[in-house]
């Protein structure tokens, strides 16, 4: 079952002299339960077709489905809705809300859609990540590491279609990002997510199930990781 | 603590005019009578003006005054007790030292008509400083007393509404209910201006002062929160980008800024109540203490209930109207904000070219580019600076205007009169010569009865003098 299919997506920035073409014509899909890792160059596109996918920003052209949904058809207010239970994010910066502890920054994606969050399985996603001890501090308490992993039990905690990662360990030294990444797809695996992640480390490339290359605006598949 | 200048003014207007609002003039007993019934109205009493008498011998001021009206006046009673039999009148307590008299003696007071007649004196009333300071003591008889020793009718039925009435349709109800003519009716424009139920021009001129005063610190609390507010946001954009990209939608994110600003007004609010409390209770202290002849009977502790509501009201519509815009402006944020930076910045130009940095020293050339470059940062800031300055113009011009309707402006008035029938020989030398002193000059007067062709007065001068005495 294909969770993700893009169609043709274009993105201009700019116009007249300063016009720069970010993203060619990219048409892939995904299949639930992949891990996807996008490498390239800094500029070569790979930041706008991520933001693409989770709606953030809006195409020049082209159409991206998400579990079978045309996403740019909808509108704002459908798309909020849609974005808080369907799509994880996890960023570089980690992007935690400061004055939150751990526990509810991991909940306030429910929080915001007036779920009640399931309090067993908030339980395992802290303990799992390494949190539980951790769950009544605020994240300027927490290491670069401890704060990454924080956002990472965000994006799991609404069971959304897709996790897009940006770059999640572009801040962290390399220890914290072996252990991040053995986290992440560890508890991919474990909770059968979708995740789709940047990442300038050949090495973590290698963890994925499918390697895209973005070079110049054009995406081209690499084939599978090591495994 | 406008409220607190507001009260003391009427204390002193009480003091120096009477504590009532309208006066009929020449009334009859069922006029009064349906007056004194009316639901509204709180007190009535009879004043009966008979202008100059002489009571052994001196000149005086006689008129009469019901009992029931008498504290309104400021007539208190400190000796004796209130004039009721034919032959009972009433001093000033000065006048009485001054003439030697004491209660029970006996008086011979003799009226403009030539009619005289001997009187006991029941009591002495509290001295009134206008009258002692112009050395021509009040006299006062009881109503019943005086209809029957002079028949010229000039009365005056002085009427105190309730508190909250609407004085000016209670009037009118009266005017027509009785059919009184306007000329019949005359105003305590004073005590009316205070309480703020005039039509006079000169306190409407006031109160319209204090609305264009009112509206532009409303603006400037406006401003100056929304400028506040605005900065918050913007350097939160990212932060609301955040939400939007874990799923919060705009309106949450609107409300979400709204209620923050709620929150910070709840507290804000008990905190500017009590300080303002505190201010106008120190300001009061400092004006009773420090100028205690004038500012005796400012109230000290002043609670107004009205003045802490309005003070309520107004912080939760600032903050009510300042807040929107902010909120507007985090629930428009881009999810997309949440990665990429500085888009919510509106730049001048497109293209920089970078002349700044040649012309100036490097600090500067960033300064100006800051200063500009942010459209409405500098919009914003402009405004509030702008409106400080407004502000500080329109009080200055409002306390000139205050000290100039204190104050005569023309540059013969004196500082310090003194008077005497005596007259004042050696004392031109001795004053002349005391330091600090500018200008000494002594001037004399005394008063002719004239009389002269009324028909002669054109139809405008008589407007002209009536509208004059009016305002006096």
């Amino acid at each position: 079952m294909k969770v993700l299919i893009t169609e043709n997506l274009c993105k201009t920035y700019g116009a007249g002299e300063t016009e720069v073409e970010a993203l060619k014509n990219v048409s892939f899909s995904v299949s639930k339960g992949e891990f996807i890792a996008i490498v390239g160059p800094s500029g070569s596109g790979k930041s706008t077709l991520l933001n693409l996918i989770g709606a953030l920003d809006t195409p020049t052209s082209g159409k991206v489905f998400l579990d079978g949904k045309d996403v740019f058809a909808m509108k704002e207010k459908e798309l909020s809705v849609f974005r808080r239970r369907n799509i994880g994010f996890v960023f570089q910066a980690y992007n935690l809300v400061p004055e939150l502890n751990v526990e509810e920054n991991i909940i306030l994606p429910l929080l915001l859609d007036y779920r009640k969050p399931e309090k067993k399985y908030i339980d395992e996603l802290l303990n799992v990540l390494g949190l539980s001890e951790r769950r009544l501090h605020l994240p300027h308490q927490l290491s670069g590491g401890q704060q990454q992993r924080v956002a990472i039990a965000r994006a799991l905690a609404t069971r959304p279609a897709i996790i897009l990662a940006d770059e999640p360990t572009g801040n962290l030294d390399s220890q914290n990002s072996r252990d991040v990444i053995n986290l992440m797809k560890m508890s991919v695996e474990k909770y059968e997510q979708t995740l789709i992640m940047i990442t300038h480390n050949q090495n973590f490339a290698s963890f994925a199930d499918r390697v895209l290359n973005v070079e110049d605006g054009v995406v081209t598949e690499l084939g599978g990781g090591q495994r | 603590m406008l409220d607190a200048l507001l009260k003391f003014e009427k204390i002193q207007v009480i003091h120096d005019y009477g504590n009532f609002h309208i006066a009929i003039k020449n009334a009859s007993e069922e006029e009064m009578q349906l007056i004194r019934s009316r639901i509204d109205v709180q007190n009535a009493g009879l004043w009966m003006d008979f202008g100059k008498a002489l009571i052994n011998g001196r000149e005086c001021e006689l008129g009469a005054l019901d009992q029931n009206f008498a504290p309104d006046m400021n007539v208190e009673l400190t000796e004796g007790r209130y004039p009721t039999e034919k032959n009972e009148l009433m001093l000033e307590q000065w006048a009485m030292k001054d003439l030697g008299l004491e209660v029970d003696d006996r008086v011979n007071l003799s009226v403009d008509n030539g009619t005289a007649k001997e009187f006991v004196i029941s009591g002495a009333y509290a001295d009134l400083g206008s009258r002692k300071a112009a050395g021509i003591p009040g006299v006062l008889l009881s109503v019943s007393s005086a209809k029957e020793l002079i028949n010229i009718e000039k009365n005056y039925y002085l009427v105190l509404f309730k508190d909250r009435v609407k004085i000016m349709k209670a009037e009118a109800e009266i005017k027509k209910e009785l059919n009184i003519p306007d000329d019949r009716v005359e105003h305590n424009d004073q005590l009316l201006a205070v309480i703020g139920q005039s039509t006079n021009k000169t306190a409407v001129g006031i109160y319209q002062t204090g609305a264009i005063l009112f509206c532009m610190v409303l603006i400037a609390g406006i401003m100056m929160i929304y400028n506040t507010f605005n900065i918050s946001v913007m350097e939160r954009i990212r932060q609301f980008g955040l939400l939007r990209c874990i799923g919060a939608s705009r309106s949450q994110i609107k409300k979400m800024v709204k209620r923050e600003g709620l929150l910070i007004t709840t507290k804000a609010i008990p905190i500017g109540v009590i300080a303002g409390i505190l201010v106008t209770f120190l300001c009061s202290a400092i004006l009773k203490y420090f100028n205690s002849s004038l500012f005796g009977e400012i109230p000290l502790f002043n609670l107004s209930i009205i003045g802490i509501a309005a003070g309520v009201t107004v912080g939760m519509l600032t903050v009510f109207i300042a807040c929107h815009l902010p909120a507007k402006k985090a629930a428009s944020v881009s999810p997309i904000n949440a990665v990429v930076e500085n888009i919510g910045i509106k730049i001048f130009k497109q293209k920089k070219r970078g002349y700044l940095t040649k012309i100036f020293h490097v600090e500067t050339a960033m300064g100006i580019n800051n200063a500009f470059m942010k459209k409405k940062t500098l919009f914003l800031m402009s405004c509030s600076i702008a409106i400080s300055i407004i502000i500080f113009l329109g009080f200055q011009v409002f306390v000139d205007f205050m000290h100039y309707s204190l104050k005569t402006t023309k540059p013969y008035t004196p500082d310090i009169s003194l008077t005497s029938e005596q007259g004042l020989d050696n004392l031109y030398g001795k004053l002349s010569g005391l330091s600090g002193v500018k200008k000494v000059y002594g001037r004399m007067f005394g008063h002719v009865d004239a009389t002269f062709d009324a028909a002669r007065l054109t139809e405008d001068y008589k407007k002209n003098c009536r509208g004059h005495s009016k305002n006096q």
